[in-house]
């Protein structure tokens, strides 16, 4: 039973055309946001179109989970000819994640971007933030193949001008958006190309209507090749190794208030992409999708679960060790995705969730300090200067290693129940040791700011702002709360995993 | 005519030659601006492949022409009437428009992306002096170094 049964946000008007007001409203605040006199005005537009989109995305969970799917013509033309917004259980866990994080990421940029930024770019930042937001929510929402492919550049363009922001505070941000934006066209293009292939095997690029055709023809190696491409290309966004190799650096060197929020959804968006293509377009195609999951992308999301966590502990930077660690996570969603189970996608799928909101935490609260230093080293004693960022951080880096009483520790254990129930020991094994491994960087990482006593050389901590502050304990506490009680949030990532599997069988 | 079908498949070669070269040119060049223009190659590639697609043998722009009149007529005259009974409407064979609306689109994107790069190589030009990519990387790795001497 979805939580959101029988639940009514708004009046039916509204509903109808929830899913276009859903992506509307971030791309109307970007256009205000760029053209507002003043910081402040800029941030309450963006916090505007943030919250409108999350009370949107509330909109289309509780009529989901009324009439199973929400599918919206955009323009009158009605698909499979015109546009489709549809929106299934699985898309609709999406947007609830990436409104949830839009949300929250917003109501702390203000001060987080004061202490990053110069005043006059948080009008252009604020912008960008908001059109990423468009990219993604509209890429949770779509329909339809090649819409899908200008969501997500979108989405990546707004991103590579926001991560190329953080040079103020670190220069190398300059590289490391030169680095993100060639890999990500790369990887865009490999999409749009794959896209072209399966158009030319079907003459549609409706999702629903492309998935018909390609299970009523026999497999065709257009078809096939299509698909690869967009593996390659979704891989490359999502940071599946090893075509990881941008992070890192977008992640380090990027403003805290962007990685945060990338950090929680972009490579997650691209999770979904992969989970919609592989399983649901490509469900009919004798095996295509199930091949690609089984023979390369689980073997690869094996490798970086052990790989990245070794990486991590070896890193000296506190946001790259965080950054390797994403990439550890991503693996392990994976593996829970090629599982072929509805339990594994679903303990993907909640962990994924965990994730994104700890994540988001994490990076949140080391903006929020207003730490300029880049080393770990550089944190030492922070906790005695910023208890309660630092608590919130704590938690998070709880939930992160997987600790007890966490949706970390939840979302883990089922992912291991669920995988060692399919009979993959391979798989348990790899998570195990990248669990292992993460305990070491996570225990560093607390040990350096609880623990160890300031020194005289260390630049200036001080705790968060309100504003920044409830973001951060909202996030923690529920991270917390889907701990102990995990129930809504179980329901809801089962329903996506059924809808996902449902359509693939 | 007989050329350009006799070509056809090699088309779509030429096609799969420019993705592999913008490519490579995107991935090894030293020069970042070079890095772009392959990554405008490579894009480009994927347009040429879908206005490939897009072609009909012997259709024209999908511009709508009176069944009757001469452009119509000397069109059709081209084909043979088979293929106009099965394919034509009015007579005239139409290439697909879609793809070309589609790579409309990924134009607009491409030359978005081109701008955001290039203004970040400016911005890297001002901050680095150089824009060549070994250069920035060992710059980086100094970088790197110093910083863990000083925050030591």
């Amino acid at each position: 039973m979805s939580p959101f049964a029988g639940v009514q946000f708004a009046s039916p008007e509204v509903i109808q055309h929830a899913p276009a007001l859903m992506i509307a409203a971030p791309l109307t605040a970007a256009c205000v946001a760029a053209l507002s006199p003043s910081a402040r005005w800029a941030w309450f537009s963006s916090l505007g179109g943030a919250l409108f989109a999350l009370w949107m995305a509330l909109c289309l969970a509780a009529d989901v989970a009324q009439s199973g799917v929400v599918s919206y013509a955009v323009g009158g033309f009605a698909p499979p000819l015109g546009i489709e917004l549809r929106v299934d259980d699985l898309g609709v866990f999406f947007s609830l994640l990436v409104s949830i994080l839009g949300v929250a990421t917003s109501l702390a940029s203000a001060s987080l971007l004061r202490l990053e930024l110069p005043e006059r770019d948080h009008a252009l930042m604020q912008a960008g933030f908001m059109l990423a937001l468009t990219g993604l929510l509209g890429l949770t929402a779509t329909g339809d193949a090649f819409n899908a492919f200008v969501f997500l550049e979108v989405s990546s363009i707004g991103t590579y001008a926001l991560v190329a922001m953080g040079a103020s505070r670190d220069r190398r941000a300059l590289t490391a958006a030169f680095q993100y934006l060639i890999m990500g066209t790369i990887g865009a293009t490999f999409f749009v190309i794959g896209v072209g292939l399966l158009y030319s095997v079907t003459g549609t690029l409706n999702m629903t209507d492309m998935a018909e055709k390609l299970s009523a023809s026999s497999s065709d190696r257009a078809a096939i090749a299509g698909l690869v491409l967009i593996t390659v290309g979704l891989a490359l966004k999502a940071a599946m190794f090893p075509l990881h190799a941008w992070l890192p650096g977008a992640y380090s060197a990027g403003p805290s208030v962007v990685v945060a929020f990338l950090a929680g959804t972009a490579t997650k968006v691209s999770v979904y992409l992969l989970i919609r293509f592989l399983m649901d377009v490509a469900g009919g195609l004798e095996g295509a999708g199930e091949g690609l999951l089984n023979w390369l992308i689980a073997p690869m999301a094996g490798i970086a679960a052990v790989v990245a966590s070794v990486q991590a502990v070896f890193q000296t930077e506190t946001r790259r060790i965080l950054a390797f660690s994403s990439i550890a996570q991503i693996g392990y969603v994976l593996l829970g995705v090629t599982s072929g189970s509805v339990a594994g996608l679903t303990a993907a799928l909640f962990l994924l969730f965990a994730h994104a909101m700890i994540k988001t935490v994490i990076f949140l609260c080391l903006g929020a300090i207003g730490h300029r230093g880049a080393q770990l080293e550089t944190l030492a004693g922070a906790g005695r200067e910023a208890p309660w960022t630092i608590t919130a951080l704590a938690i998070a880096m709880l939930g992160l290693a997987g600790a007890p009483f966490t949706a970390g520790f939840l979302a883990k254990w089922r992912l291991l129940g669920a995988l060692a129930d399919g009979g993959r020991i391979w798989a348990v094994v790899a998570i195990a040791v990248s669990s292992l491994t993460a305990l070491v960087y996570c225990a560093r990482i607390l040990e350096t700011m609880v623990f160890r006593t300031r020194r005289s050389s260390a630049s200036g901590v001080s705790e968060a702002s309100p504003a920044a502050l409830a973001a951060i304990w909202f996030l923690a506490a529920s991270s917390v709360w889907y701990g102990l009680d995990a129930s809504a949030l179980y329901d809801l990532a089962r329903q996506a995993a059924a809808s996902a599997m449902g359509a693939s069988s | 005519m007989t050329l350009a079908l006799a070509l056809t498949p090699y088309v779509y070669g030429l096609g799969f030659f420019m993705m592999a070269a913008g490519l490579l040119i995107a991935l090894t060049s030293r020069h970042l601006i070079k890095r772009l223009i392959g990554l405008g190659v490579f894009q480009t590639s994927a347009g040429v492949f879908y206005i490939l697609l897009s072609k009909v043998s012997g259709g024209t722009a999908a511009i709508r022409l009176e069944a009757d009149s001469p452009a119509a007529r000397s069109l059709a005259s081209r084909l043979d009437a088979a293929y106009i009974a099965t394919h034509g409407v009015d007579g005239v064979v139409y290439s697909n428009p879609l793809p070309h609306v589609l790579i409309l689109t990924a134009i607009v994107v491409g030359a978005a992306t081109l701008a955001v790069g290039l203004s970040i190589i400016v911005r890297i030009r001002e901050t680095y002096g150089t824009v060549d990519f070994e250069e920035l990387a060992a710059l980086e790795a100094k970088a790197l170094r110093d910083g863990r001497e000083d925050e030591a």
